[in-house]
């Protein structure tokens, strides 16, 4: 016979058998095994028991095993239960606080079994204890842990909904004084106060577009404020996709013509639909056609294209400007994000635009790419579902 | 002659508004700060034009309208809401109640609240 193989050669029972269970008692350091007797008394104590609980094997062989229990415990007679609950059921199971020599408490897993002789009748109790007050304090950790962030996510939430309801309001606020300003500055440079001089007029054209900047800004802080609020909500109807485009070209045509830029747009004969908000995909296409021509020295290019394979749309915004490096590829959706460039001091931007472009494609369930490099130029792709079946 | 009447709690844009209305020889303006006082006038006087505020206290723009029911009183009379917003529930009870039209006060330079005006006077005299 095989030397690793000498325990199946015992027949249960016999002495060899009981002397390898002895061993196997003895031997085991991390469970504590021991016995009580049919009233409780511990009667016997391992090497697991000695280094769980702390006690030498004549401190405690004789002692009545609710020491290691907690008064509370003992004052609801749980030992006496769990004991009982054993002899009727053949074992017990339970998790709980137990204590050591020394006072300290650990978390026990404890399971009684009853032992009774081969005619039936009780002989006493094995009890095998497992600590597992790591666990617990690992447990009770990620309690904690769960606890704290979910008092910090409603923290949050109630910090943003503060937030969004300043910025609305701040919003509405602002803008009854610079509305007062627009149509003060208005009066006079419409002649309500007489007659000016041509700097005079200059002055105040100028007066009256940093308030212009000023209401856009407001604007722009508002909407951004229920976009983010999830106040959005989107009014779809069939829209015809290139109309709208040549539309936008068409408003914008003057622009173009002071900065002497070529606008091109490509579309497919048939005409393309998609369901859409159209007031506001229409600021989303404005704002990045408005930002190909602001970004793009003069006499550059802008090439707009429109596709539909399939069930989507695609809009490409191609222009020969500045275009950007891929550390402002990567933050231009953000909020606030503002590209530098040797255009963008004479350009004024709230930073919000795309940071709204790109939530109101998210919100028609489409994407907006951006491909660009440094002094070639900047291409925008949006993508969106046509979204109906006729569209 | 046109009459005008304008509600607006704001006193500068109530000055601004008073000053480019009053400046056309051929419009009549009557003013008040709230609906309260505009619902009083409304009592006394026709209007062709109402420039009506909506955020306003003591009785609000929606409240002005409720309380004045146009619609029975002064049919011919047109509304135009001057708001401050673009949207919102006040906005869409005003529609509900009568008003004609809207106009966002930023949006609009001086000649262009004129020419909102002209507008409304022009559909109620076709």
């Amino acid at each position: 016979m095989p030397e690793g193989n000498k325990l199946a050669a015992f027949t249960i029972g016999s002495r060899e058998h009981f002397e390898f269970s002895r061993l196997l008692v003895n031997t085991i350091q991390e469970y504590a095994i021991f016995l009580l007797d049919t009233n409780g008394y511990v009667a016997s104590w391992n090497p697991g028991a000695r280094s769980l609980k702390g006690y030498e094997p004549d401190e405690i062989i004789g002692k009545h095993f609710s020491v290691f229990y907690p008064q509370k415990d003992i004052d609801t007679g749980k030992p006496t239960w769990e004991l009982e609950e054993a002899a009727k059921q053949g074992h017990v199971e339970d998790e709980g606080w137990r204590i050591k020599k020394d006072g300290s408490r650990f978390w026990a897993n404890v399971v009684i079994t009853a032992l009774r002789d081969d005619s039936g009748e009780m002989v006493g109790y094995a009890k095998v204890t497992r600590d597992l007050s790591e666990r617990k304090r690992n447990e009770e950790d990620l309690y904690q842990a769960n606890l704290k962030l979910k008092r910090q996510s409603a923290e949050l939430k109630e910090l943003n909904r503060t937030k969004d309801e300043f910025i609305s309001l701040a919003s509405h606020q602002l803008r009854t004084p610079a509305s007062g300003v627009k149509q003060f500055l208005g009066l006079l440079l419409e002649g309500y106060a007489g007659e000016l001089s041509d700097t005079q007029k200059e002055f105040l054209q100028r007066a009256y577009e940093g308030n212009e900047r000023q209401i856009d800004l407001i604007d722009d802080l508002l909407r951004i404020a229920q976009v983010d609020a999830g106040r959005i909500i989107l009014k779809r109807h069939v829209v015809a996709i290139g109309e709208l485009i040549e539309d936008i070209l068409r408003e914008q045509q003057d622009v173009f013509k002071r900065r002497q830029q070529t606008v091109t747009f490509q579309m497919p004969s048939q005409q393309i639909t998609a369901l859409v908000d159209e007031t506001k995909f229409r600021m989303v296409l404005e704002n990045i056609i408005d930002n190909a021509s602001k970004y793009t020295p003069e006499k550059g290019t802008i090439a707009v294209s429109l596709v539909a394979p399939n069930s989507v749309v695609g809009i490409s915004i191609a222009d020969t400007g500045v275009g950007m490096d891929e550390v402002s590829i990567k933050k231009l959706f953000k909020k606030f994000s503002r590209v530098p460039n040797y255009l963008s001091e004479s350009v004024g931007g709230s930073g919000l635009g795309l940071y709204w472009a790109y939530k109101i494609v998210q919100l028609h369930k489409g994407i907006i790419e951006v491909k660009s490099q440094p002094d070639t130029g900047t291409t925008f792709m949006i993508t969106i579902p046509k979204g109906a079946k006729h569209a | 002659m046109p009459k005008i009447l304008l509600v607006e709690d704001e006193k500068i844009l109530r000055d601004a508004y008073t000053i480019l209305i009053t400046a056309q020889s051929d419009f009549v303006l009557d003013v008040a700060s709230n609906g309260q006082e505009a619902l009083e006038l409304c009592t006394k006087n026709s209007y062709d034009i109402i420039l009506l505020d909506l955020m306003m206290p003591i009785v609000d723009g929606v409240g002005f309208l409720e309380g004045a029911n146009l619609k029975t009183t002064a049919p011919h009379t047109r509304v135009i809401v001057m708001s401050n917003l673009s949207s919102g529930e006040g906005l869409i009870r005003a529609i509900e109640l009568g008003a004609h039209r809207h106009a966002v006060k930023s949006d609009l330079s001086p000649s262009e609240v004129l020419a909102v005006i002209k507008e409304e006077l022009s559909i109620a005299a076709a």
